[in-house]
């Protein structure tokens, strides 16, 4: 048998209990607040890749697969991701003096076409660098698959922007790729990553 | 007594048990299996492609390297496709997927080799040799330890893609000798063998890679057995006869061995092509049907001269071979020879429809050596594409009879004591060529006769009255008129109007010592083209990454249509050799061979007629040692596996699993691509792989990350030497 | 501070069978439901058989709504046959499922993203990070629930406030099995475990805020219990959630890895004795006081 004490449903309740509920109300709004907060620290933590021969430092994702081996200056790759893994790729080409942008990104659509499926160009834009330098940037897509010829590998559509800027003889080209399906949202990174990029 | 009988019949019990085992467990059919590829041959017609030709192939590099037959990949009058598409083995237990295409790297048309790259994927995207996955691969081993009743596996698609890839075991039956292998040309098996099998791979008990097992479909023939339809070639709508078909051989006996392949895999390997820039473009092709005539037998091959001809052989015969002469011969030429004994087939013998590795006319024989011919009345016939040209008969038994012969005859010339000089079969110009034989059972006064051709036209003859010893050697000479001109000579030596012995000699060059100089000036130089390479400075060594190596001699007095072999040697070690008749003028300078873009190592040229060494030059490129292959052979243990939803229980896609290299643990990874061994990613099923394979008693360690997962991180990732294959499964839970 | 209104207690043998006992009813279905999800987790480990995908399908969906049956049959059905029904319970379960539904999940699965990024944290940030989002947040809207719809007026003994809550977290979890089971397509016996899960955190959750609540408007306690109290129903939501996906992944070696169930069924099981434990023992406390000072009042010679 249970016994029990109880009140009249006609009660009010307390200005005790008033303070009670609110400071309820502002913890959760805080705890939230704090929880937003570790997210995005989280997902903004970084290291730090620093080139002295290349005169590159930057700041990419934690966690992401760092790589300096490859036509690339480094290249950095988000692992967990499932699907394309996102990647962010610098590299650097030589130019000469006649050489315009639209020359560097017609080379490399021109080497891109032959390795990599259903290469399309999107379009040309301009794009404003950390240091409001203005660079121009290429928007591409292309069908991405595992290369290994004994599995099912799993075909992506990809989106990729090139931003490109010339400087003192040498062309810059910050290559940024994502799964279209979240290219949008990794967009924010790219951005990230310009911000902290100094070459 | 009985139980001391009873320990050693079960030791030796025991100690075959053993060696049972251990040659059971270092057989990998699996792993033959894997490296086994299936090739189309497909022509570009209207957009589509119509598949020419089909064989089975063999990878022998993790880097897409495929050994094959080459008369169903190079393009010719039967193949003449020009796009080749390569189908790897997904599941071992279902027909083959097409995966890429290749392109012919190298390829000996006569000895039916050809060695492809892969260099794209199937939809035709261009795919680095650095970026192509790590693709499984058979070891090659030697194939000249290989004895009689050694096991032979054989591995290939029996049936024009439709099939698994199958092996099938048999053993070594017998060696087939010509003028090309110095012990074996072929060796033969008893193995039923499709012919679509023809271009896999034989393999020893340890499961090596030591032959090709090789059968060239008859050209023209069309609905047979070995011929097959099954494409409306011709768009009418109909898959009919008046389509082209796909040939393939009939069932393969014939194995290639790999030794004959060595240089053109090395070659490949390390990316080196030469180009005869001063050869002629095409060499034209003999318009004349193929022929043969002067079919006769002899016991033993010296210097591929016969050391005597013969009529019959005595009993315990265990080596006899069948010459004939030959001309208007091409690599698309396909020959068989039909041994039989007292009218019933002997497949032992025998050799089936494969193709000409010889030159276009010459001297050729086919035999053995130390294999027992057993006694009766033995018919060869021998058969060219398709139709005979020729049979000769030889009895083998009874005893041994004394009769007269004439054998072993050299050439030279005549120094002022008298004595014969010189190498043999090369002799410089002159006024007299001189050629010893040796003699026996020679009665006085029995008639003989000696008769010289040049070029195929008789020069000299001289008929006398035998009045030497009976047993001994004796000097011969000839003088044309006119003296010795460059080219090949010929000798025969008959008794009583039959033909006893006979060789050939070639005459070229300036007198200078046993060798006579042919070729002089070879030198190496650098350039970015052979009109510059000619004008460079020669040079003994070259710093790395050069564009191009030129070889440049000059030549004297050397005869159109002479055999010469050029031959290229990396770190001692052939990469290119080619024997093909002199098309050029007599005498000249500059003629230049190249070599694009070498690696480090010591490149060695060697000139050569009738095998003879000519001149050498060794050169060294930048550290003068070629690159160490760190996947040159395919040893450890192939990591795969399954990622699973374990809420689930399905296979996850797109989840990157990443091994550790031994240097780091799990804690100490901080997703740096050093610090990584290798990558797998899961397919749509959740299976992967790790294309490298982990090397054993190696301690690895793995980090899976994926969005929505709780990560793995584990430490001492280990196998031993007995664990090649390791198939492990995965489950990832939701965090 | 008094409260504005005091009403004289009724003496305690009128209201004892007016009110549907709760503790035990809720013993008993815990009881039951975790007894049930443990024999189908026992026969999923042991068996290894898998069925087709439409059966699994429909034996979790089957599954989903055993707790939800089990609480209609036990706790809600009773009410009608006492002479002071809970007559709320139905209306907070609904509100509490349509609020995850509406808000809960969709707040933390798409606007904080936590499955992109907590479960590859370490340990305490797991925790931490479950705590303020998801802890947080389902703590959060459960109170919200609760307030609106009892508090104060559904509100007439300590009990109540157990029953609502209980009420409450059913619901919440009702919904957050629902979604599981229709999102990861999970077998039978895998569902059994997010089921247990889900009810687990939810109730020990709820407990919390209940506790709060009760002692908030029953004993009319600081300003800081209820908000603590809720900060608690966080953080269990924080330490199950994030604990439970370690125990159930096992460790990875050459020979692969498994899941593990029954280590997951086993912190489960241990997380709901303890929350439940602490919340019980709290509550029969400060019910204990409330009743000693009652007797204190009716005896005050103490006679």
């Amino acid at each position: 048998m249970e016994f029990e004490t109880g009140r009249s449903p006609a009660v009010q309740i307390t200005a005790r209990q008033r303070w009670s509920i609110a400071i309820t109300y502002i913890l959760i709004v805080a705890g939230l607040a704090l929880g937003f907060n570790q997210r995005e620290s989280t997902l903004n933590l970084a290291s730090e890749y620093n080139n002295l021969e290349a005169g590159i430092s930057a700041k990419y994702p934690a966690r992401w697969l760092l790589e300096e081996t490859g036509s690339f200056i480094f290249r950095v790759r988000d692992m967990a991701h499932r699907g394309f893994n996102t990647v962010i790729e610098v590299s650097a080409a030589p130019v000469g003096r006649d050489t315009s942008e639209r020359n560097v990104f017609d080379q490399l659509t021109l080497q891109r076409s032959q390795v990599l499926t259903d290469y399309t160009v999107l379009g040309y834009d301009d794009y404003l660098l950390a240091d409001d330098a203005l660079a121009v940037s290429m928007s591409y897509s292309f069908v991405a698959r595992d290369s290994s010829p004994f599995l099912e590998g799993v075909s992506s559509i990809v989106n990729g922007l090139d931003i490109l800027t010339i400087r003192r003889g040498q062309a810059l080209v910050v290559s940024f790729r994502a799964d279209a399906e979240i290219y949008q949202r990794e967009l924010e990174t790219l951005r990230w990553f310009i911000q902290h990029l100094e070459f | 007594m009985s139980k001391r009988c009873c320990s050693a019949i079960l030791l030796l019990l025991l100690f075959s048990v053993k060696a049972w085992t251990q040659s059971a467990t270092s057989l990998d059919v699996d792993r033959i299996k894997r490296a086994t590829v299936f090739i189309y041959q497909a022509k570009s017609v209207n957009n589509n492609l119509v598949i020419n030709c089909v064989s089975s192939g063999t990878l022998i590099s993790a880097d897409g390297l495929i050994i094959t037959n080459a008369h169903s990949v190079v393009p010719g009058r039967q193949c003449d496709g020009d796009q080749l598409i390569v189908s790897l083995n997904v599941d071992l237990s279902e027909p083959p997927i097409p995966k890429y295409r290749a392109e012919v790297f190298s390829a000996d048309e006569g000895l039916d080799i050809a060695i492809l790259r892969i260099t794209r994927e199937l939809d035709g995207r261009l795919i680095a040799r650095s970026e192509l996955p790590i693709l499984p691969f058979a070891d090659i081993s030697s194939s000249d330890d290989l004895s009689l009743d050694d096991t032979l596996i054989v591995a290939g698609f029996p049936d024009f893609g439709n099939e698994a890839v199958a092996t099938t075991r048999g053993t070594v039956t017998a060696f087939i000798s010509e003028p090309i292998g110095a012990r074996s040309s072929w060796f033969k098996t008893r193995a039923e063998i499709p012919g679509a099998m023809s271009g896999g791979g034989a393999y020893n008990s340890s499961g090596l890679l030591i032959g090709i097992p090789t059968s060239a479909p008859l050209s023209g023939l069309a609905a047979t057995a070995s011929c097959r339809f099954f494409a409306d070639t011709n768009r009418d709508g109909l898959v009919n006869a008046s389509d082209s078909c796909v040939p393939t051989g009939d069932f393969v006996s014939t194995v290639r061995p790999i030794s004959h392949a060595r240089s053109l895999i090395r070659g490949a390997r390390n990316g080196l092509t030469v180009d005869l820039v001063s050869a002629p473009v095409e060499p034209p092709l003999p318009l004349n049907p193929p022929r043969v005539s002067r079919l006769f037998f002899a016991p033993s091959v010296s210097d591929g001269a016969p050391s005597t001809v013969v009529g019959s052989m005595p009993n315990n015969t265990n080596s006899l071979f069948f010459f004939f002469d030959y001309d208007n011969m091409t690599p698309e030429t396909v020959y068989e020879l039909r041994v039989s004994r007292d009218g019933i087939p002997d497949a032992t013998f025998s050799l089936p429809p494969v193709r000409w590795s010889g030159r276009e006319n010459g001297l050729w024989y086919i035999g053995s050596r130390e294999q027992a011919w057993a006694n009766g009345a033995y018919e060869f016939t021998l058969l060219i594409n398709g139709t005979s040209v020729g049979s000769q008969r030889i009895v083998v038994g009874g005893s041994a009879l004394n009769r007269s012969q004439f054998s072993d005859i050299v050439f030279g010339t005549l120094d002022q004591s008298g004595a014969l000089v010189g190498n043999g079969s090369i002799l410089p110009l002159g006024d007299i060529a001189s050629a010893r034989f040796l003699h026996a059972n020679m009665p006085l006064g029995s008639p003989w006769s000696a008769i010289w051709y040049f070029g195929g036209v008789e020069v000299a003859r001289s008929a006398n009255r035998w009045s030497d010893a009976s047993h001994g050697a004796k000097v011969i000479r000839v003088a044309p008129n006119g003296g010795l001109l460059p080219g090949k000579y010929r000798l025969e030596l008959y008794i009583d109007g039959a033909l006893s012995a006979t060789s050939d000699f070639i005459v070229s060059g300036r007198p200078a010592g046993p060798l006579p100089e042919i070729f002089t000036r070879l030198r190496h130089a650098t350039a970015d083209s052979p009109s510059e390479a000619r004008r460079a400075t020669a040079l003994s060594s070259f710093p790395t990454s050069i564009p191009a190596l030129y070889a440049l001699f000059d030549w004297h007095l050397m005869a159109a249509g002479t055999p010469w072999t050029l031959r290229w040697l990396v770190d001692d070690q052939v990469f290119f050799e080619t024997t093909s008749p002199w098309q050029t003028v007599e005498s000249g300078s500059d003629y230049t061979v190249s070599l694009a873009n070498p690696a480090d190592g010591s490149y060695k040229l060697q000139l050569l007629v009738n095998n003879l060494k000519l001149i050498e030059q060794e050169v060294i490129v930048g550290i003068g040692q070629l690159p160490i292959d760190r996947l040159a052979r395919f040893e450890g243990t192939i990591l795969s596996g399954r990622v699973i939803d374990a809420a689930t229980g399905r296979g996850i896609p797109s989840i990157t699993i990443v091994l550790i290299g031994a240097d780091y643990t799990a804690s100490e990874f901080e997703w740096r691509e050093d610090q990584i061994f290798d990558l797998a990613t899961t397919d749509r099923n959740g299976d992967f792989q790790f294309p490298r394979p982990l090397a054993f008693d190696t301690f690895y360690s793995v980090v899976i990350e994926a969005d929505g997962f709780i990560p793995h991180a584990a430490d001492e990732f280990f196998f031993s030497a007995d664990q090649p294959y390791a198939n492990i499964e995965i489950a990832m839970v939701y965090g | 501070m008094q409260p504005e209104t005091r009403v004289q207690p009724n003496p305690p043998q009128a209201d004892t069978y007016s009110f549907l006992p709760v503790w035990r009813s809720l013993a008993l279905q815990l009881l039951i439901l975790t007894s049930a999800l443990l024999l189908i987790v026992l026969i999923g480990e042991f068996i290894q058989s898998r069925f087709e995908t439409r059966i699994d399908r429909a034996l979790s969906f089957a599954l989903v709504a055993l707790p939800l049956m089990l609480w209609l049959y036990v706790s809600v059905l009773p009410e009608s046959r006492v002479a002071r029904p809970r007559r709320r319970l139905l209306g907070v379960a609904v509100v509490s499922a349509l609020t995850a539904s509406a808000i809960g999940l969709p707040l933390v699965q798409d606007f904080f993203r936590v499955q992109e990024w907590l479960p590859l944290q370490s340990v305490l940030s797991r925790i931490l990070g479950y705590t303020l989002t998801a802890g947080f947040a389902d703590a959060g809207l459960k109170f919200i629930v609760l307030r609106y719809l009892i508090y104060p007026q559904g509100l007439r003994v300590r009990a109540d406030g157990i029953a609502y809550a209980f009420a409450g977290a059913l619901g919440y979890s009702g919904f957050l099995n629902f979604a599981v089971v229709w999102q990861l397509e999970p077998s039978w016996n895998v569902s059994a475990i997010y089921l247990l899960s889900n009810v687990t955190v939810q109730l020990a959750s709820s407990m919390f805020i209940a506790l709060g609540i009760i002692e908030s408007y029953f004993s009319d306690a600081h300003p800081l219990v209820l908000p603590i109290n809720v900060l608690v129903a966080a953080l269990s939501t924080g330490l199950i959630t994030g604990l439970v996906g370690g125990f159930m992944s096992g460790p990875l070696s050459t020979a692969g890895n498994t899941d593990r169930p029954l280590f997951a069924v086993a912190l489960l099981g241990a997380s709901l004795i303890l929350a439940l434990g602490i919340v019980y023992f709290l509550y029969s406390n400060s019910e204990r006081r409330e009743r000693e000072a009652y007797m204190s009042q009716w005896n005050p010679n103490g006679i």
